[in-house]
């Protein structure tokens, strides 16, 4: 049988981009990263909280550092905040250790971290219990169509956060590699791809229409998404990063005819200086 | 505001494969009879702990000729996590009578898909590992199981991958729904899937997470217990089709109940262990209650996330207690994973199942291995065997580690 179709869509779904920022860093100065102090104001993670960490999840929480750096809020509450990670293949190296250590020397060798740190929602997760955000927490994507889930699910859970808790902010964090790890059968990395991160603060709105001039990200039903102008569902998060860093209108495919638009995002460009190092030696 | 046509979601097909069994009947029955699901489990080669109690499946639902959704020779070569998503769901569809590959193509992009699934790449890297395979080494980038199945099914609305842990097919239903109020799609596929793994075992093993009675399995699992002492790990795929009211309505199909509020909030306090203090998860339960309108006392069901760790149950109680006040101690709850283990991602959704099981057949299942119950977990709870009540509305708690918590409130079809 065929099912009706609805006529009365309402994809008003809309949310204002407060702050926003990138992040990114070597494989190999992913460590000391980790070993850094992660503090903005009034928020910082616990000493030590990264030690278990993957780099995704890392280079996420840096990622929300940055934001808060260029926040307009001085003394944000996080505290009734929700948190969506959208991570692409994390935890693929320590993936890799554990299992030759399991077939090395049997479970004993399997470390209990692997769960909680290296799974789909631990970058929200981390984010969640480092920065005290009482707000859901989830993960999603995993795969290379990780972004654009991401802002899908922002823009999902916008809705029924401005019915039940209009204060609540959600950060997006972003996160996935510019090239895969490659590493050799002892585990040991082959190469030193970037690992990049990208966070958005988003304030939950449903009344349209908005002034376009603010920046937001809005659901968009498109006759044809296929437009080249259109970046794709599984684009890299290094694309969309750079598309971002030039402040133009960004659209991101989700299906054949829905997309993501994010508008008006140069009033709040901070970023392009902090990834000149990486950019530079990837150049070179 | 989302106007009351478009926000009462209900369920209209449910696919599963569970160590329960793989029909709502079949698992119902069990779930009645107080029938467990664990057993001993052999989880191969590389690991060389001597048994393990767990809850696997014997036998994947098989897509039938009816489902005509994904051919059987695909079917077979597909890995188990796959199984156990393609069955269940590919079967939800035609349980709610939608054969997307039947329909127009702009209508197959009214339908949408979320899977719960917590950490679907390790299991993959893992498995293909344990094959001898590098894809560990040399990850590339394929698409998501939830865009490969989607594909397999027609189904061409959006498609994403949630996890939130041991909720995470809660978060599925929970997004499932919230795509059907806003009208992004008009038919939604939603659930989890998870399998057995060596190094899932293993690391939820050296967590100290799971039960050590392994040497009688059917006894290891005993949520709220004082004896208790860890959870038994699970496997299994458990999907729906969700639908707006008016239109399953509309359609005359058949309807096995309607998700009514959900709740979500997060503990923010530890990776792994939950927060003593109930106040985040009873906010979570407070605001499924609130977004079903409904007060507490008009639940007459609770299933209990309640995976038989130590400090879990005992913070749950205190939740429970403190969300539903003094109905709490009238409000029959049980944890349906003293049977069937802890699914892990799939375990919010095989839940949810528990509880349209209870409202279908008036009946609230047990929890089998309550010998003694703590008085840390004081609650009005239903041992070893099933009990005869009305149940118009369950709420089913779900909790995962990163302190997230989810309620669901189910309601008879009106």
């Amino acid at each position: 049988m065929n099912h009706s179709m609805s006529s009365s869509a309402d994809l008003s779904a809309l949310c204002l981009v407060e702050s926003y920022a990138t992040a990114s860093v070597h494989s190999s100065e992913v460590n000391a990263l980790a070993r850094k102090k992660h503090s903005h104001g009034c928020h910082s993670l616990p000493p030590r909280f990264l030690r278990h960490a993957d780099e995704q999840t890392i280079i996420g929480m840096h990622s929300i550092i940055r934001a808060l750096a260029v926040d307009t809020q001085d003394s944000r509450d996080m505290s009734n905040d929700a948190v969506i990670a959208a991570t692409c293949l994390a935890g693929q190296p320590s993936a890799a250790r554990t299992m030759i250590g399991l077939r090395d020397k049997g479970p004993v060798a399997v470390t209990p971290h692997i769960v909680p740190q290296c799974s789909l929602h631990s970058v929200a997760s981390a984010a969640s219990v480092g920065f005290g955000m009482h707000g859901p927490n989830f993960g999603v994507g995993g795969g290379p169509h990780a972004p654009a889930e991401g802002f899908l699910l922002a823009l999902t859970l916008a809705p029924m956060l401005v019915r039940t808790s209009p204060s609540t902010r959600i950060w997006l964090v972003c996160t996935g590699w510019d090239q895969q790890p490659s590493l050799d059968t002892n585990g040991s990395l082959t190469n030193d791809p970037v690992c990049r991160g990208m966070t958005f603060v988003l304030k939950p709105e449903v009344a349209l229409p908005i002034d376009n001039t603010l920046p937001h990200i809005q659901i968009s039903s498109l006759k044809n998404a296929s437009s080249p102008d259109i970046l794709p569902a599984h684009g890299r998060l290094k694309e969309l990063c750079e598309q971002f860093e030039t402040g133009i209108h960004t659209t991101v495919a989700i299906t054949d005819t829905c997309t993501i638009e994010i508008s008006s995002l140069s009033s709040i460009r901070p970023s392009s200086r902090s990834n000149k190092a990486v950019f530079q030696k990837e150049a070179a | 505001m989302v106007s009351e046509q478009l926000s009462r979601v209900v369920i209209t097909g449910i696919g599963a494969s569970t160590p329960l069994g793989n029909s709502f009947d079949e698992i119902g029955d069990a779930l009645q009879a107080g029938r467990s699901g664990i057993d001993w489990y052999d989880a191969g080669t590389f690991n060389r702990l001597q048994k393990h109690a767990a809850a696997n499946v014997k036998e994947a639902l098989i897509p039938t000729e009816k489902d005509s959704l994904v051919p059987t020779e695909q079917f077979e070569k597909s890995s188990r996590i796959e199984q156990f998503m393609i069955g269940p769901a590919a079967h939800a569809l035609t349980d709610a009578g939608i054969n997307p590959k039947a329909n127009s193509l702009e209508q197959r992009k009214r339908i949408g898909i979320i899977a719960g699934i917590g950490a679907e790449q390790l299991k993959d890297w893992e498995r293909d590992f344990l094959d001898s395979g590098h894809d560990v080494f040399e990850a590339s980038r394929q698409p998501s199981l939830v865009h490969r199945v989607a594909q397999m099914l027609g189904v061409n609305g959006p498609a994403t991958t949630v996890a939130a842990a041991c909720a995470s097919s809660g978060y599925a239903l929970a997004l499932g729904k919230t795509w059907l109020t806003t009208g992004l799609v008009d038919a939604c596929v939603v659930g989890g899937c998870d399998v057995l793994s060596p190094t899932a075992l293993a690391a939820f093993h050296n967590l100290r997470a799971l039960s050590r009675r392994d040497d009688d399995p059917k006894k290891a699992s005993r949520p709220f217990d004082q004896n208790r002492d860890g959870f038994v790990m699970g496997e299994g795929g458990v999907f729906f089709v969700l639908e707006r009211q008016h239109a399953a309505k509309a359609r005359q199909c058949k309807i096995y109940g309607e998700l009514a509020g959900i709740g979500m909030s997060s503990d923010a306090s530890h990776m792994v262990t939950p927060c003593s203090d109930p106040v985040q998860a009873s906010r979570a339960i407070t605001e499924a209650l609130a977004d079903a309108n409904l007060p507490p006392a008009q639940v007459d069901y609770i299933n209990a996330h309640a995976a038989g760790t130590p400090v879990g149950d005992a913070a749950e109680a205190g939740a429970i207690r403190d969300a539903f006040g003094a109905a709490a101690s009238e409000i029959p709850v049980s944890s349906t994973k003293s049977m069937s283990g802890h699914l892990i991602s799939a375990a919010a959704v095989f839940e949810a199942l528990a509880c349209l099981v209870a409202i279908k057949r008036n009946m609230i299942p047990p929890t089998i291995n309550l010998d003694n119950p703590d008085k840390e977990c004081c609650l009005r709870h239903v041992p070893h065997q099933a009990i005869s009540s009305p149940v118009h509305v369950a709420a089913s708690n779900s909790f995962g580690f990163g302190g997230s918590n989810l309620c669901l409130i189910l309601k008879s079809a009106a």
